[in-house]
């Protein structure tokens, strides 16, 4: 009798397990982890969106102050520090096409790469 | 045993669904941070800085495909390592369940591990590969417990045969 009880029990457990299993995954999301990883990602767009912000504001500047720098240089007639100050707007240019062409390039090959699971 | 076994996995492949993604949004978020920093150490002529902000991108990116691509590989192997049918009778289910889920659970502490590095590493601070490795060992550790050592004390004390 209480060999039979117990089998009862387990069959009952595994039903249960079964109806949890499917309530907690469909196959297609991170499943009970879905309202986590949206909050993660709906906060990782607005500190993309900040970052991007600020890139744009920090390029503004550093290029006024290399404008500045070129225009103070040729005033004194530092060739070297206008030359300084033209490489440096280079630099800032090449910064900025790298944080907005080529890192999306990256995070789209990172996606790609994403692992499945493995067990 | 098989039916909780997956049920329990497919927690930990959920988990380890979430984790890839904010593997991503933590590198991608942590690269443009640099470049922020690059382009204001190089508005103020700070060099070091800009080395700086340049090797953090470069590790980053490797540790992301560290993270991608060798840990997949280190759980399957660890996995595979382990014998198919251990022991007998309940000591075999219990065998497989164990050794199972401690891949399951080796498999998410290794992304998480690299998923606190690369955190680290996003903000300049210190790099934990060593203990991302440390846990690789304890995973093989504990799944060859569970799949060697307890059938072989289920022979010894002569519940298999």
């Amino acid at each position: 009798m209480g060999f039979s009880l117990a089998a009862n029990i387990y069959q009952q457990v595994l039903v249960r397990a079964s109806s949890m299993n499917s309530l907690l995954y469909d196959g297609t999301g991170p499943g009970i982890f879905g309202p986590i990883m949206d909050r993660i990602t709906l906060l990782a767009r607005d500190l993309w969106g900040v970052l991007v912000g600020l890139i744009i504001i920090a390029a503004t500047l550093a290029m006024i102050i290399s404008v500045l720098r070129g225009t103070g240089g040729m005033l004194v007639g530092g060739s070297k520090e206008t030359t300084v100050a033209v490489v440096s707007i280079v630099g800032v240019v090449l910064l900025v096409v790298v944080a907005f062409v080529a890192i999306p390039q990256l995070a789209n090959l990172l996606k790609s790469l994403q692992p499945a699971a493995p067990f | 045993m098989e039916t909780a076994l997956q049920i329990i996995l497919s927690v930990f492949r959920q988990a380890w669904a979430a984790l890839v993604i904010f593997i991503v949004s933590v590198g991608v978020l942590a690269m443009l941070a640099q470049i922020l920093r690059t382009i204001g150490a190089s508005a103020i002529g700070a060099h070091i800085w800009v080395y700086e902000s340049i090797g953090s991108i470069a590790s980053v990116l490797i540790l992301v495909l560290i993270a991608f691509v060798g840990i997949p590989p280190i759980v399957k192997a660890i996995s595979a390592a382990v014998p198919g049918d251990p022991g007998c009778g309940p000591i075999s289910e219990l065998g497989m369940f164990a050794s199972g889920l401690i891949a399951a659970i080796a498999g998410v502490r290794m992304l998480l591990a690299f998923a606190r590095t690369i955190g680290g590493a996003a903000i300049g601070g210190t790099a934990q590969v060593a203990q991302a490795l440390a846990e690789v060992v304890e995973a093989v550790f504990g799944m060859l417990l569970a799949g060697v050592v307890i059938p072989l004390i289920g022979l010894f004390i002569g519940v298999c045969h």
